[in-house]
């Protein structure tokens, strides 16, 4: 059968192999102009490893002219300093390699709390920039405007002087029911003893929720969800810790003195960064909000109030998933940027990496190593945000536009 | 005459008073006056606090006996005391005058160049001249040594100036380099490219603050044996870097919205690379970026803040300076209100401006 037919592939004007494109004079051009792309990438790979030999050879000079030996064995050494606030066991006499760690775990406490309650207060003060109320209105607008216009650094420095200065002291802690201390000593509360065990069952409870909310959503939600099965994992879980409490028993934060023991403790710098951190991104996360909810047409809300739909309903299954297309790239740079100015820790003290890093390099000076591992921590955490945010992305533009 | 007139009354839709319009949005139903009522009160509790804290028990002398005395009212007397501390810095008392002025000098070009008239081709060019005159004088005056004025270290500035000259440095050092990156980004050379890949996403994916740590302990070691920089010029060159990477994605956004025919129609008139680039595309890529523009000048001067930490005294660095004075440290709240409005004030008008060039921009592109 095929062989009556012409060979379509020889007829086709865009095959160089067949028939050559262009005339000569059009050929010769091309032929010279790849020429000199190669030339000048040449030229440029030339430039560049002259530059770093260059840059390599003065770094090399400078260290032996300080003493100071390069490479990563200083890791191994003891670090010599103390950590104000551990996730895990560490002491003076412990490794650089381990205060890192301590450092990089304290950096994602932090990222992943301010993500949250960044993200909780954003949409909050979003939803009241869109309210027909004007007092409503007027006051998110504010909201907005004076965190985002004041320098992060300038928020954290006064909250972290508010909260040190004005609280009382901890002789005189502000009390909730004695579940709660406020001092200037931080905050204190009381959690359930056995803490591994009530986190445990909170996490099953959690995802076991999340999956029943899931499935009892989609029926009438699509893309939101995802959001539903997350805010009942999260109830689900809070309420599982708390009857934990009540089963295993509560670890109160008990005052003698001026010693508050027992309870889980906040302190001072953590309670001063996270609160920051979460107000300045969450200022920007409510201009997404807003921008998305605004970027939906206007035809959209009438065909759902058309049908019959309540203003909740047609925000919830029409306006909501919309937005959230559109507001979901630029909510992924917000929890990047939340996790790259959470390095504002070291202004007040908070034991970031980055602080653990700065402190290391005034104690041996190997501040090449340092830097390169702390940009390295800050760039793989970015990318696991660009991952799961490009997974969510994917999951909600799937549904046809 | 009663034709016009229905069972409901006029035809013509009611003119909305104030009094009715308020009824209507702050009173439409009992869950909206309940928070009406609610947030009125709040506000008006608040209100009464910060007038009564900030204004009427306020003690406005540097007097620090009347200002200990005052049990419940602010003390601006801080601010009367240490405001030449917090606005210039270490600078030499008597030579204030000399960063006020420079300060302004820079100031009024950026007044001048945010009028939308100058932005022809003949006002570019008075723009330029009038900036690097405005440069040479801002340098002039800080340094001293010309004119019989006392040559002042750079390790003396501080305050707005530093705050301001750091900005517009960033800004203007860092604008060529990222129109740089941003065409190479889009070369055809792959090398090329793939260079400008990485640094962009290198310095988007860190902190500034890292980026300043590079300017602070690394520059120094990648210089020839014995050569020195000073300290602000090394932040300089960090804040530069930084924002160039910025700049680069901000310039890549308006170098996209030009369409790809006009790229073609310059090709076929038979203009070479740069001719294309040069005359066809980037002024129109860099027209549509004025307000994102703009929003890069107002995170930049917010970013300026963070020299604080690798001890520059700007504007942030200068109010810990003032409040180290152990006598004062208490009034710590005062401080930081003026300097938060100082931040407030010019980020609050960079914003609004750039909106207005938005909605502007916007209605030209419509016609």
């Amino acid at each position: 059968m095929d062989q009556g037919r012409p060979d379509v592939r020889a007829a086709d004007p865009l095959s160089e192999a067949a028939a050559p494109l262009g005339d000569a004079a059009w050929r010769a051009r091309r032929r010279a102009e790849r020429t000199r792309a190669w030339l000048v990438q040449g030229a440029l790979a030339l430039l560049l490893v002259a530059v770093v030999v260059g840059l390599a050879h003065n770094v090399a000079a400078n260290l032996e002219a300080r003493q100071i030996k390069s490479g990563f064995a200083f890791l191994r050494d003891p670090a010599g300093f103390n950590i104000g606030e551990l996730l895990f066991e560490y002491t003076s006499s412990d490794s650089y390699l381990r205060a890192f760690a301590v450092g990089m775990a304290n950096t994602l406490r932090v990222a992943l709390c301010g993500i949250v309650l960044a993200s909780v207060l954003g949409v909050a003060v979003g939803f009241m920039r869109l309210s027909r109320h004007p007092l409503v209105l007027r006051l998110g607008a504010a909201y907005v405007e004076v965190f985002r216009n004041i320098p992060l650094i300038i928020q954290l420095l006064a909250i972290y002087l508010l909260v040190t200065q004005l609280l009382p002291e901890s002789s005189a802690a502000l009390s909730a029911g004695g579940l709660a201390l406020l001092s200037k000593e931080g905050l204190q509360v009381a959690v359930p003893q056995q803490g591994g065990l009530a986190l445990l069952w909170a996490l099953i409870a959690g995802a076991a929720a999340a999956v029943l909310g899931l499935h009892a959503a989609r029926r009438w939600l699509d893309v939101g969800a995802g959001l539903v099965a997350l805010a009942s994992g999260f109830v689900a879980a809070a309420i599982a810790w708390v009857v934990a409490g009540f089963v295993l028993g509560w670890s109160q934060p008990v005052l003698d003195g001026f010693l508050i023991s027992g309870g889980a403790s906040l302190t001072p710098e953590f309670l001063s960064l996270w609160l920051g951190l979460s107000l300045f991104t969450s200022a920007s996360i409510a201009e997404l909000v807003r921008a998305g909810a605004e970027a939906v047409p206007a035809g959209q809300w009438h065909a759902a109030l058309a049908l019959g739909m309540t203003r909740g309903r047609a925000i919830a299954g029409v306006v909501f998933p919309q937005a959230l297309r559109l507001a979901i790239p630029p909510l992924a740079s917000q929890y990047m940027n939340l996790i790259k100015n959470s390095s504002l820790a070291v202004v007040i003290g908070y034991p970031d990496l980055v602080s653990i890093g700065n402190t290391s390099i005034n104690q041996n000076g190997q501040a090449l190593e340092v830097i390169v591992m702390v940009m390295a921590v800050y760039l793989s955490l970015n990318l696991a945000v660009a991952v799961v945010m490009g997974a969510v992305n994917r999951r909600v533009t799937r549904a046809p536009r | 005459m009663p034709a016009m007139e229905t069972p409901q009354g006029s035809l013509a839709p009611p003119r909305a008073g104030l009094v009715a319009l308020m009824r209507a949005r702050l009173f439409s139903g009992p869950g909206a006056s309940a928070i009406t009522l609610l947030l009125a009160g709040l506000l008006a509790w608040a209100g009464w606090h910060a007038v009564d804290w900030g204004v009427l028990r306020a003690v406005a002398a540097p007097d620090l006996a009347a200002c200990k005395a005052a049990q419940h009212g602010a003390c601006w007397g801080f601010v009367a005391e240490k405001w030449r501390l917090i606005v210039f810095g270490r600078y030499p008392f008597e030579q204030q005058w000399r960063p006020a002025l420079a300060t302004g000098a820079v100031l009024a070009m950026l007044v001048a160049s945010a009028w939308p008239a100058l932005w022809s081709r003949r006002g570019a060019r008075l723009l330029v001249a009038g900036w690097l005159l405005a440069f040479a004088l801002f340098f002039a005056l800080m340094f001293g040594g010309v004119l019989g004025l006392e040559p002042v270290g750079t390790d003396r500035w501080g305050g707005l100036p530093l705050t301001v000259i750091l900005t517009l440095i960033g800004i203007s050092a860092s604008a060529p380099i990222g129109i740089a990156l941003a065409l190479a980004r889009r070369s055809r050379l792959a090398l090329l490219r793939s260079l400008a890949i990485a640094y962009i996403e290198l310095v988007r994916g860190v902190p500034l603050i890292t980026v300043l740590f590079v300017a602070t302990f690394v520059l120094p070691l990648l210089l020839p044996t014995g050569w020195r920089l000073d300290p602000f010029w090394r932040v300089v060159i960090g804040i530069v870097l930084f924002q160039a990477a910025y700049m680069a994605e901000t310039v890549r956004g308006g170098l996209q919205s030009v369409s790809r025919a006009q790229h073609e129609a310059a090709l076929s008139l038979g203009l070479g690379w740069w001719q294309v680039q040069r005359t066809v595309i980037l002024p129109q890529a860099l027209v549509a970026v004025i307000p994102a523009f703009v929003n890069n000048l107002l995170s930049t001067f917010m970013d300026t803040s963070l020299v604080a930490v690798v001890s520059m005294y700007d504007l942030t660095g200068s109010l810990r300076l003032a409040l180290g004075d152990p006598r004062w440290r208490e009034f710590f709240i005062e401080g930081y209100v003026f300097v938060a409005a100082i931040y407030f004030g010019g980020g609050f008008v960079m914003s609004r401006y750039s909106q207005w060039l938005e909605r502007r921009l916007k209605i030209g592109n419509a016609h």
